[in-house]
């Protein structure tokens, strides 16, 4: 393990995508040394191809089907992003967190498989990664997304 | 309410425009230089109304409740070297609007000089004052629409609530200073009659790319005589290259043609490359899609009428793409006679 390890260790746990359940069924990946900066591993987790890969922001899996086209995100390319901006403005941001699909360039986010900006009504699968005594660990559901809160209906008046 | 969005109306004789400029501006546009650039020139599509001539003003069609004026040589501004001659025609024009075609359900626009937003702006806002304008007629010049060079005009629409018209003014693809068609300078005006239609496909894209669109979303844009049967491609097309290139233009809050179906229209004519092969029925599958056609004659220039509209496109959808039109200007709905 390289000297900056403990700090990148310590940032992929303030930076963990989802606190979700218990890790005890997680499935192991690799050794965390042994992940490549930037490239993706595809490994089978709970039956399904999942793409995991090590970024500047953290280790993160998400599910190999781009939802466009199922083009296969272990092609995938690791960038940041353009935030929104005001005309002729650039601010980039999310560096190591975005995902680009090998085919259309569409981009997601690495934390929680959304199309960045609403591009695309589909996601990509999220899976929740714990590291543990220098191993890389997978949890074999996908993490359940963030649903907005419905608006409010109004009432039915009686008869309807 | 029927809108004509696009019925056409020339002056005969230069000296009515001339008459309301001052006198030196006067005698420097009799001279022979001028003259001859506008009098003689035969090269326009759908500008062959040169002063001199035969008038080439429409006839009222008398199923449209309201008209909107649309003076085509004012337009040719935009083949004009010389920007600060084209400020006092211009201004000239639009007087000459006021007083004699505005009469309550003929409704004129008001003629602004793309090469200099800073007058187009002081002119719509003076314009807009004398409660006789319906619109703003922005021909083509040098740059893009999207660009910001044109951020004063798009200022003062949002301000005075009027609409903005886009119309050919048929030296695009010819003069330098217009903007160019695609591929080159075409040999005939019917190549670039043909081919007018990718002045407002690109100039579309570049309202949505360039993030006009979003900075001004209470603008109205109405791309006048450049038919419309493309637009659903066009829609489909700038969506899917936003989707993969978001990253720059992040400006672009949202899918491109969300914009352009809240603030964009096109008007009918030529309707019949719409209806050819059902591609009407096959293209313009939703409400929003068929919300962006409004009635625009183009008359004289084989214009088409109202009865036209319900002939080809059935009785529902002409009524609906009839009475669009008053969403898109409502300025000319409130002139009254």
């Amino acid at each position: 393990m390289s000297e900056s390890q403990p700090s990148t260790l310590a940032a992929l746990r303030r930076t963990d995508p989802v606190a979700g359940p218990s890790t005890e069924d997680f499935e192991y990946v690799c050794e965390y040394d042994d992940m490549v900066l930037d490239e993706f591993r595809s490994v089978e987790i709970g039956g399904r191809e999942v793409c995991v890969v090590r970024t500047l922001a953290g280790v993160f899996a998400i599910g190999s089907k781009c939802p466009h086209q199922a083009a296969n995100m272990c092609d995938g390319a690791i960038k940041g992003t353009m935030e929104p901006s005001e005309r002729n403005e650039y601010h980039f941001a999310q560096e190591g967190e975005i995902v680009t699909c090998p085919w259309h360039g569409y981009e997601f986010s690495l934390r929680t498989g959304a199309s960045v900006g609403g591009a695309l009504k589909g996601r990509l699968g999220a899976y929740q990664i714990e590291v543990r005594d220098g191993a890389v660990y997978c949890s074999p559901r996908r993490v359940r997304p963030e649903r907005p809160a419905r608006a409010e209906r109004p009432a039915r008046k009686a008869g309807e | 309410m029927i809108i004509d969005t696009d019925r056409h109306v020339a002056v005969t004789d230069y000296r009515d425009v001339l008459a309301y400029l001052d006198k030196s501006w006067q005698k420097h546009f009799e001279r022979k230089e001028f003259l001859g650039s506008v009098t003689e020139a035969s090269n326009h599509i759908r500008v062959s109304s040169r002063f001199g001539d035969e008038p080439v003003s429409a006839a009222a069609l008398p199923e449209a409740d309201k008209v909107l004026l649309m003076p085509h040589q004012a337009l040719t501004v935009n083949g004009w070297a010389d920007g600060v001659a084209a400020t006092e025609f211009l201004s000239g024009f639009n007087s000459l609007a006021r007083d004699k075609w505005s009469s309550g359900n003929n409704v004129p626009v008001i003629v602004v000089q793309p090469g200099d937003p800073g007058w187009s702006a002081a002119e719509i806002r003076r314009r807009a004052a004398e409660h006789v304008f319906g619109a703003i007629a922005l021909p083509l010049g040098a740059g893009l629409l999207g660009t910001s060079h044109y951020d004063p005009i798009y200022e003062a629409a949002a301000e005075t609530g009027l609409a903005i018209i886009v119309h050919f003014s048929g030296v695009e693809g010819l003069y330098a200073g217009a903007q160019p068609l695609g591929g080159g300078v075409h040999y005939s005006a019917l190549s670039r009659q043909v081919l007018m239609s990718q002045l407002a496909e690109s100039n579309i894209t570049s309202l949505a790319f360039e993030g006009t669109l979003e900075k001004f979303p209470a603008v109205r844009f109405l791309f006048s005589g450049f038919g419309f049967s493309w637009l659903p491609s066009l829609l489909w097309r700038i969506d899917r290259e936003w989707r993969t290139f978001r990253y720059d233009v992040p400006w672009v809050k949202h899918a491109p043609s969300k914009y352009v179906l809240q603030q964009v229209w096109l008007n009918t004519w030529p309707l019949k490359e719409a209806t050819i092969d059902g591609d009407w029925a096959r293209h313009f599958t939703t409400d929003a899609l068929r919300s962006r056609i409004v009635f625009g004659s183009h008359s004289p220039f084989d214009g088409d009428a109202p009865g036209d509209v319900i002939k080809q496109l059935g009785p529902d959808d002409g009524a609906l793409i009839l009475s669009n039109g008053a969403a898109l200007l409502p300025r000319v709905e409130a002139v009254t006679p």
